[in-house]
């Protein structure tokens, strides 16, 4: 489904310098995998996250990445959510002024007209969300206020998992999405996930904690660091990262 | 002042020029080269048919074509008096008029155009629309007077509309005098949606007394320059003034110039000001917004604020919010921003699937939503929403 080869990615800092930040990343996920990757802060987790949605801030100096062999990296962010890539954010944008509801209205519409199926007006989009919205533990107030703004870290992370369930999408990326949850929350998050597991979904949860892992067992774990994949095993490894940490892994690579 | 006695000062003063501190982005050069002359009356028939996609039956309208008051199609509600052509008024006399050269033309030439007056305790519910609309008119001067008295606790909401139909390179030159009673109420929401050749220079002044209210939106989307000076005198005790505006330049060398004085001259009287921008092309905005509060004015309130976006590299904005305090127990705040769409909300939108034209649509709804929604009907708010994308 989704295969990443080799892929090199730089950003531009605050004083034009380029600076490395993937440095050959090789990952294949094949339909109804959940693969989690873990890694010290600053190894590249988010980078690869953004990079898959298509943010430009990024620039892909070599490599591929294909979503069932089609070129992801030609398509713009939009064509990608339409082929079924959806990002949770790690710090979901607050967005004044636009209606809640109103934007994923306007973004599921989206992207059934790139699918060529029938749009759904506001009374059909409202029995949908309502049901939906109840899932995720928002209360209908969230829908008719501003996207995310002036929510918690909580409630932005819930409106994502939202949108999620409400998108569908074939290929789930969770970028920190466990990070400043409650357990309650966690838990939330964790039965969507699995709710939307199966044979042709995919799921990639960028993590530094093992608690989501407890929840969404993954099939594969992987260890990033300095913008590499240095270390994949099956969710024993998680575990073994829990107690021992980054360091012996990094120590291993380097000896 | 006479005519004869405002002409010769014009003549003497001429078309404002930009070495005069209130005129210094406005370019009117184009302005200077044309020759303008006189309208050409249009038939009544073809005015109705012109007009009739713009009028619904039920609605209190007003009608002025081609600068001309329009007594057969104007319905007003029975308790609101109108005369016309307006009624002498002295209520630019407290102005300094070589700052507004083009109210000293407008005083110059003969115009038509009305008083409204709506006496004591009358309330119309339903808003009174001001059609002005320019007909079949090329290089045309059209001046216009109206005249707005709210007696003691009366309240009505006008809707004025400026647009045009097969007509180019003309001259709108608008006066507006309004004068509150006590506890009088006015929202007036002015739609500028002129020609993209032509130049509209509005003028307005406004005399507030004790615990009147005043709401004035001016939503700018016409003509190649436009000029809006707005004055209000907070006269006494507890008056209340929200001056709001809207403008959105999508075209190269289209530009706009708000001047917005707040006099705030009564002690417990309150302004809020916010405008907001939005500029594409090779555009050009300038916003001028001063609060002068005199020595006695205690315990007033004031906010000013300008907001502006800007989506092209080429488009300019000169923003200048002013605070002119002399009393000491006051409270003031001021503020400007000149910024462009948010590259992040761009992306969020985009990754969840909306495309780039919606995006952009939908952050630029976001950025004027405040403003729209001030607006008083709910048609206007869906017809200023599209018209922003």
């Amino acid at each position: 489904m989704l295969v990443i080869k080799n892929l090199h990615v730089s950003i531009q800092d605050e004083k034009q310098q380029t600076k490395p930040i993937l440095r050959g990343v090789d990952l294949t996920i094949r339909p109804g995998e959940v693969h989690a990757i873990m890694g010290p802060n600053g190894s590249g987790k988010s980078t690869l996250s953004n990079v898959l949605a298509g943010r430009d801030d990024y620039h892909v100096e070599s490599g591929s990445i294909t979503l069932d062999q089609e070129d992801l990296l030609a398509l713009a962010p939009e064509e990608r959510a339409a082929r079924g890539v959806f990002l949770a954010f790690q710090y979901p944008t607050e967005i004044p002024g636009v209606n809640n509801m109103y934007f994923m209205r306007t973004a599921l519409n989206s992207l059934r007209k790139q699918k060529n199926l029938p749009l759904l007006d506001a009374a059909d989009f409202l029995m949908l969300i309502k049901t939906k919205i109840k899932e995720v533990g928002l209360n209908d107030s969230f829908l008719q206020r501003a996207v995310n703004e002036g929510f918690s870290g909580g409630e932005k992370k819930r409106n994502e998992v939202l949108q999620m369930l409400l998108f569908e999408p074939r290929f789930m990326i969770l970028d920190e999405t466990d990070s400043g949850l409650d357990i309650d929350a966690l838990q939330m998050v964790a039965s969507c996930v699995n709710q939307l597991r199966q044979a042709d979904r995919s799921v990639l949860i960028v993590t530094h904690y093992q608690r989501l892992l407890d929840y969404i067992q993954p099939d594969f774990v992987h260890v990033m660091s300095k913008g590499k994949i240095i270390k994949s095993g099956d969710k024993s490894l998680v575990q073994e990262l829990e107690s021992k940490g980054y360091g012996w892994i990094e120590a291993e690579m380097t000896s | 002042m006479t005519a004869q006695t405002a002409w010769d000062n014009f003549i003497q003063q001429g078309l404002p020029h930009r070495q005069q501190e209130r005129w210094k982005y406005a370019d009117l050069s184009s302005l200077q080269q044309q020759i303008l002359v006189a309208v050409t009356p249009v038939s009544l028939p073809v005015i109705k048919q012109s007009l009739a996609s713009f009028l619904k039956l039920d609605d209190y309208v007003l009608v002025m074509v081609n600068g001309f008051f329009l007594r057969e199609l104007s319905v007003l509600p029975e308790n609101v008096l109108l005369s016309s052509p307006p009624l002498h008024t002295t209520a630019w006399e407290s102005l300094d008029l070589t700052q507004h050269p083009f109210v000293t033309l407008n005083q110059a030439m003969p115009a038509d155009g009305f008083t409204l007056t709506v006496p004591d305790h009358v309330q119309v519910d339903q808003p009174i629309y001001v059609l002005s609309m320019t007909l079949n008119a090329q290089n045309a001067l059209i001046n216009t007077r109206h005249a707005i008295c709210l007696g003691k606790q009366s309240e009505i909401t006008l809707i004025e509309k400026n647009i045009a139909l097969h007509s180019d390179n003309y001259l709108v030159n608008q006066t507006i005098t309004i004068n509150l009673a006590e506890e009088a109420s006015l929202k007036h929401c002015k739609v500028q949606d002129e020609a993209l050749s032509a130049f509209h220079v509005a003028n307005t002044v406004i005399a507030q007394h004790r615990y009147s209210r005043c709401a004035l939106q001016h939503f700018s989307l016409g003509s190649i320059f436009a000029r809006d000076d707005v004055t209000v005198l907070l006269k006494e005790n507890g008056a209340h003034c929200e001056t709001n505006g809207l403008y959105v330049l999508k075209h190269d060398q289209q530009y706009i110039d708000h001047h917005v004085d707040i006099m705030h001259q009564a002690p417990h009287t309150q302004s809020a000001m916010l405008y907001k921008g939005i500029l594409n092309k090779k555009s050009r905005a300038v916003f001028n917004g001063k609060v002068a509060v005199a020595p006695h004015a205690q315990k007033i309130t004031a906010h000013q604020a300008n907001h502006n976006l800007l989506l092209s590299p080429l488009a300019e904005v000169y923003t200048k919010p002013e605070l002119e305090i002399d009393a000491d127990d006051v409270k003031c705040k001021h503020g400007a921003t000149v910024g462009q769409l948010d590259n992040d909300a761009l992306f969020y939108l985009r990754s969840r699937g909306v495309t780039l034209a919606e995006a952009h649509a939908l952050l630029l709804q976001g950025f004027a939503v405040d403003l729209i929604e001030r607006m008083p009907q709910q048609t206007l708010q869906e017809e200023m929403h599209t018209r922003l994308a």
